[in-house]
């Protein structure tokens, strides 16, 4: 049994469609992350599923029971929000037990369940002081750990760490990774990041104007993108369009802007006129494979490990990614590079 | 700061607050002599403490400090219950939020004199109030309601004047709490009272604290509420110091409003101490 369960959710604010007919299923002790840009609908799923909404239309279920119209009060569900969402007047140790006292959990439960969280999140040196006296990556370990001394069946996080510079945010995902699987949590994690998103997820779910684009793995979204905006929003992509001139078994032709191309899928093409990807770090240097491309760069930027250097063809810009070896100068007049066939993705098709 | 910095910071404030200091000074300062038998305008000035004996043992101050205690605390206390609600209620903005905010703050631009009269006429032996209540057929005939005993409607224009008080100093507070802090207290279990409770009044609880000290020292010293629509067999401090004045007796009105200022200065200090006490009390249950 799926611990949250998401069926056929809308949601709507007036004329504006926030979410259109979202399905979606997270297991226990999974760590899902809802990734997509700003007004993808993310944070109103995570709000839906926290109980701070109530949907237009459509289910929410928790380990099978409906929990659609349930109050946040009433679920089993913690939050960590982006702001932290301290009590400014509690100290942290206050903090950290007003959950358990509003649920009423006797004194010496209280203690069990403080003690280990106090000790895993380091906070025993902060237990008198209030939240204005810590530090971001504090307080963010407060906020986790008062959402972790609930033990709630699922744990939400909404951009917990949007508001910490990049060395901590590196530190304090860690953390919450090892204290998720420690625990077997069951954890929704919302970001707009998406390294953050490949480093931490079990699945990650992608979403774009209200509309699920991809559910998968951080391996499969990344290696087998369904859409262009998946492919362009999980690490680069080179996308383009293609026609499907043939193809037999797992391998076809396809006419593009770099010429004819042999790639190699799983999958059917979704039509004639489709859409193709591939990595920038997918180029095979002076590769004598097949799918070998001779261009002429426009510029060239060297970002220390590799070389980012773009062209133009058929008024398209593309951009690889090359490993210099020692010594190797990479900005040349003329660049030839293959492209493997099964790094060409087959995405949607044309409309 | 150094002593330049502070001396030039009192030099700045003086215009202001220092006219001000100065004016009530002397007030204080006379109002205190007075009452010691100092400023005497009916006989010898000298120190004594008879005018402080003689209010001290009457009946009719007893009386009066008691009542204009009723009526300062429960103005304060019924403002402030009535303007949280409301507060919370504004807290966000909604269509038309604007006009009742407005409307709900009016009071504040309403002579004290002018609302008094009003409700006089409201309550009067053939007002709008009695014809009101015989046409629904819950009175038979008008009653009296004007000047009543329990000084009810001394309390209804006190709490109407400064509800809108309360409420703006109450709006401003309420609306300095995130939505997120709020939120985690509804994901942690709390319900609507155990939110008010445990959150808002102790994030609120200075401007509660402000509200109820300004609006009790108003009240306490009413003297217009009190004199029109109060109850005739009542005095309250400041209507006795002016009868007290009226009839010539100026130290004794002196020690009436020495001791009103000392009440007012006391209570409040009391009445803050005690909202906080009962707000903390109130969240760690």
């Amino acid at each position: 049994m799926s611990a949250i369960e998401v069926s056929g959710v809308t949601m709507r604010f007036s004329a504006f469609t926030a979410l259109n007919n979202i399905s979606a299923t997270v297991d226990e002790g999974e760590f899902v992350t809802l990734l997509g840009p700003s007004g993808c609908g993310k944070t109103t799923l995570l709000k839906l599923i926290s109980g701070f909404l109530h949907p237009t239309s459509g289910t929410i279920a928790m380990s099978g029971k409906d929990i659609t119209r349930l109050p946040p009060e009433a679920r089993d569900t913690a939050m960590c929000f982006q702001s932290y969402a301290l009590f400014p007047h509690l100290t942290v140790k206050e903090n950290l037990r007003f959950g358990l006292r509003e649920k009423r959990v006797p004194a010496d439960e209280q203690r069990r369940r403080l003690d280990p969280v106090i000790a895993q999140l380091g906070l025993e040196p902060q237990l008198d002081k209030l939240p204005n006296q810590l530090s971001g990556g504090q307080q963010q370990r407060v906020a986790l750990g008062r959402a972790l001394v609930m033990q709630p069946k699922v744990i939400l996080f909404d951009e917990p760490l949007s508001n910490l510079d990049a060395k901590l945010r590196e530190i304090v995902r860690v953390e919450i990774r090892r204290i998720q699987q420690q625990n077997n949590l069951t954890a929704i994690y919302v970001t707009h990041d998406q390294a953050e998103a490949l480093a931490m997820s079990d699945r990650i779910v992608i979403l774009n104007s209200g509309k699920i684009e991809q559910i998968g793995t951080p391996r499969q979204v990344y290696h087998e993108p369904r859409t262009s905006f998946v492919a362009d929003f999980i690490g680069s992509a080179n996308v383009m369009d293609a026609v499907v001139k043939s193809g037999e078994g797992k391998t076809w032709n396809v006419d593009t802007p770099l010429g004819a191309l042999e790639l190699h899928s799983e999958r059917q093409p979704a039509g004639r006129h489709i859409k193709i990807a591939w990595r920038p770090e997918a180029a095979v240097l002076n590769g004598n494979g097949p799918n070998r491309v001779t261009v002429r760069p426009s510029h060239s930027s060297f970002q220390g490990s590799y070389t980012d250097i773009f062209f133009a063809s058929n008024d398209r810009e593309f951009r690889v990614q090359l490993r210099e070896i020692q010594g190797e100068d990479l900005s040349r007049e003329e660049l030839a590079f293959s492209i493997p066939p099964q790094q060409l993705k087959l995405l949607e098709a044309v409309a | 700061m150094t002593i330049p910095h502070w001396l030039r910071v009192a030099l700045l404030l003086l215009p202001g607050v220092g006219l001000i200091g100065a004016f009530i000074g002397s007030v204080v300062f006379i109002a205190i002599a007075q009452s010691f038998g100092y400023y005497n305008l009916t006989g010898e000035s000298a120190f004594t403490l008879d005018d402080w004996r003689a209010i001290l043992d009457r009946r009719l101050f007893e009386r009066s400090v008691a009542y204009s205690l009723y009526v300062g605390l429960f103005s304060a206390v019924a403002s402030v219950i009535i303007a949280y609600p409301l507060a919370l209620w504004l807290r966000k903005p909604f269509p038309g939020s604007s006009l009742i905010g407005a409307v709900l703050k009016a009071p504040l631009l309403v002579h004290g004199l002018v609302a008094a009269f009003l409700y006089v006429n409201v309550i009067a032996y053939h007002g709008i109030v009695n014809q009101f209540m015989q046409w629904i057929g819950l009175w038979t005939g008008p009653r009296v309601l004007q000047n009543d005993d329990n000084a009810i409607g001394v309390l209804i224009l006190q709490t109407w004047k400064n509800m809108p008080f309360a409420l703006l100093l109450l709006t401003g507070a309420v609306q300095a709490i995130s939505d997120d802090v709020l939120d985690a207290a509804r994901d942690m279990g709390s319900g609507p009272f155990a939110r008010f409770r445990k959150v808002v009044a102790p994030l609120t609880v200075s401007a509660l604290q402000a509200a109820m000290v300004i609006i009790f020292i108003g009240a306490v010293a009413d003297y217009s509420f009190q004199a029109i629509a109060g109850p005739i067999n009542r005095q309250s401090m400041a209507q006795l110091m002016v009868f007290f004045k009226g009839d010539g007796q100026w130290n004794n009105a002196a020690v009436v409003g020495v001791s009103l200022m000392a009440i007012a200065l006391i209570g409040s200090g009391l009445l803050a101490l005690v909202a906080r006490l009962f707000v903390k009390g109130a969240s760690l249950r």
